[in-house]
């Protein structure tokens, strides 16, 4: 790398904080509260005695379980002076913003404070070090309080002993922000190693859209990143919650989300995977308050030998909820894809109207695609339902498009983008979809060569 | 065809039993099973087949009796064009788990398999689909289709579906659909009006439920079924 040099001086001016991701947790972050340090010690403990998991467990099934090797990544220090410049260049992507975080290699570069209007109306949005000591209470109610139920529960313990950098959003009752907050998180040197944390608390009638952005600084260099989110919808709230992870290639990747949906909320969440060499994501949606209703939408591209892994759990606590989960997959090359959802309707929850289905497109005769829906239903007045489909590009589609004069190939790429539509189409936000369909066009254009 | 029942002794029973079948080259071979063991029975059978080529193997499993049953028919389709399918039909009433499922492994092309799987909990019982589908690669036009419905009677029943599929390749086409649902109270209304007791339209409403699948069996076993369903249902309503 043509910058090492660069981060070398670097070393001599912060504090040294090379060490290895599975050693033990920092010591000197005194300035942080007392509890914090604690969970930090109680994550750590938890992480070093829980068993590393295998593909006999159900939570695994099917997962590259072996991509989990820890022992190369460590942490990495803020990215040199140029290479900040191209980092916040690049990190321009929407026009209309309420504001926006950009952290590199887990260090704060650059802060786009909200506007005046929406500060005044008593909506935080701070990097998380910064929360935990002016808005202690809040953030200590809401941090990391749902355990990782899906399988990950010692990754989400190495989170909460190595969480560094964050964002944290508090929306009071019945605001409205209009623009979507960004927040973006980037890997910049070989074997850096990131945490990134969402903590997301909307109250009563609030409304909010935000955004989160995962992107390599280098092409190739291998990195590890941990992130866990966690969204709280409060009573007759509206949440949208966007991911477009494009980590480089080579890069493993964990996402622990959480979201609670309390009474007649609503929840949106979209996550578009186009990066990493392994990337497991999981969501848990819980419905606490009756006419809660919560979307789960993920759409992934997976070329090359890219393996992604989807874990969800729609868990319908209270009566009167409505869910919605909707995940394509677009295979091409060696491309490996696991889903595995469950819905879970809790006894007395009852008129529920839980619906998942995942779909997956093979373009490729090595690709592969598991997939486990799941129903467990303990209340009797439900309507739940469940699909999964597996297929390839419908010939006679194909055959139609061609005799209107369009090549094999871009009839192709029109199929599978209509495929993938749908998905993104659900957002309704104009501006983050022609942004999304831009990663993915990016996507394809990347695999042509 | 096998029906299985017993008396009830005072203590627990294990019933475990294996059947295996195997279809020679375009052989066609059905095993049906009506299921009824008393509720003190631990029920864990084994049933796979092997398809050879344009041969064709169905599983007709039906389950009302047992404590619990975990039996999962699959079947291996090693020949071309060869056609595997399981029919079941499950009732869980009252303490008892029926965890029942189907495994169809593809092995060449052009094989096709169909399971249709229909549960029915009462009162406190629990029904659980489990299914495993494998399409290894370079395997061409290999067709799976996987219906399981489940019919929910009181509100401290349960079901459960965990189905695993595993697709490879792009000549092969795979769905699965599942749904839950409550026996409809218009139903059950339109038929109270029409003179029936709640019981007796409950009864004919779970009858229609898996009507469908009952008339693919031969005469004395679907008008066994029926009865025995009858039977199982007095006394869930009300």
């Amino acid at each position: 790398m043509s910058n090492g040099t660069a981060v070398l001086e670097e070393v001599t001016q912060t504090p040294a904080v090379k060490s290895t991701i599975t050693s033990s947790p920092q010591e000197g972050a005194d300035d942080l509260p007392l509890w914090f340090q604690q969970q930090r010690e109680q994550g750590w403990r938890e992480f070093s005695t829980m068993p590393n998991p295998t593909r006999k467990d159900q939570a695994w099934r099917f997962s590259n379980v072996d991509a989990l090797d820890l022992s190369p990544y460590r942490f990495a220090n803020a990215p040199s002076d140029d290479e900040q410049v191209e980092i916040l260049e690049r990190s321009a992507m929407l026009n209309g913003k309420s504001g926006r975080l950009i952290f590199a290699n887990d260090q704060l570069l650059e802060r786009d404070a909200l506007p005046e209007s929406l500060r005044k109306a008593g909506v935080i949005f701070q990097p998380l070090e910064r929360a935990l000591i002016e808005h202690e209470d809040l953030v200590r109610k809401h941090f990391m309080t749902q355990p990782a139920v899906l399988g990950s529960a010692k990754f989400a313990a190495l989170h909460r002993a190595q969480v560094r950098a964050g964002a944290f959003i508090y929306v009071p009752r019945a605001v409205e922000l209009e623009l979507p907050i960004e927040i973006f998180h980037w890997l910049v040197d070989e074997n850096a190693a990131v945490f990134p944390h969402l903590l997301l608390v909307a109250d009563e009638l609030s409304k909010i859209t935000v955004i989160e952005h995962f992107r390599s600084f280098d092409q190739t260099a291998p990195g590890f990143a941990c992130g866990v989110n966690d969204l709280i919808a409060g009573r007759g709230a509206m949440v949208k919650y966007i991911c477009a992870q494009r980590w480089n290639e080579n890069v493993t990747a964990l996402q622990i989300n959480a979201t609670t949906v309390e009474r007649d909320a609503s929840a949106m969440s979209l996550n578009l995977h186009l990066g990493g060499s392994y990337s497991r994501f999981e969501s848990l949606s819980r419905l606490v308050g009756e006419g809660a209703r919560s979307d789960l939408l993920a759409v992934a591209v997976a070329h090359r030998k890219q393996e992604f892994d989807a874990r969800t759990l729609q868990d319908h606590v209270s009566p009167h909820t409505a869910s919605d989960l909707l995940y394509k997959n677009a295979l091409d090359d060696r491309a490996r894809t696991t889903f595995g959802g469950l819905i879970r309707v809790e006894p007395h929850a009852h008129f529920t109207d839980a619906y998942q289905k995942v779909r997956n497109l093979l373009l490729s005769d090595d690709a592969e695609a598991n997939s486990m829906p799941g129903l467990e239903i303990l209340a009797d007045n439900v309507r739940c339902t469940h699909g999964a489909t597996s297929g390839q590009i419908d010939e006679d589609e194909l055959f139609y498009l061609r005799t209107r004069g369009i090549p094999v190939k871009v009839a192709q790429h029109l199929i599978v983008t209509g495929f993938l539509n749908e998905v993104v189409q659900r957002l309704d936000q104009a501006a983050i979809a022609t942004h999304l369909h831009r990663l993915i066009e990016q996507k394809f254009a990347s695999g042509a060569d | 065809m096998e029906g299985c029942t017993a008396p009830k002794f005072n203590t627990a029973t294990l019933h475990c039993a294996v059947v295996e079948l195997i279809a020679l080259k375009g052989a066609k071979l059905q095993y049906i099973t009506v299921q009824n063991w008393s509720p003190n029975v631990f029920n864990l059978v084994t049933k796979r087949g092997l398809a050879h080529e344009e041969s064709e193997i169905k599983w007709i499993d039906c389950n009302i009796g047992s404590r619990l049953t975990m039996k999962y028919p699959g079947v291996v389709l090693k020949g071309r064009k060869s056609r595997g399918e399981v029919l079941s039909i499950a009732l869980a009433n009252n303490g008892q788990h029926q965890d029942t499922g189907a495994k169809m492994i593809h092995a060449a092309d052009e094989t096709t398999s169909n399971i249709i799987s229909k549960s029915i909990s009462i009162g406190t019982g629990r029904a659980t689909y489990r299914g495993l589908v494998h399409v290894p690669k370079h395997l061409k036009n290999c067709k799976n289709n996987t219906e399981c419905d489940a019919l929910l009677i009181n509100s401290t029943s349960r079901t459960d579906t965990y189905p695993a599929i595993t697709v490879r390749g792009t000549g092969n086409s795979v769905q699965h659909e599942a749904s839950v649902s409550q026996v409809s109270a218009e139903q059950i209304f339109y038929m109270q009006q029409r003179g029936l007791s709640e019981a007796q339209a409950m009864s004919l409403s779970v009858n229609g439920f898996v009507n469908d699948l009952v008339r693919q069996f031969p005469m004395e076993y679907s008008v066994e079924l029926k009865r025995l369903i009858e039977l199982e249902m007095e006394g869930s309503v009300g």
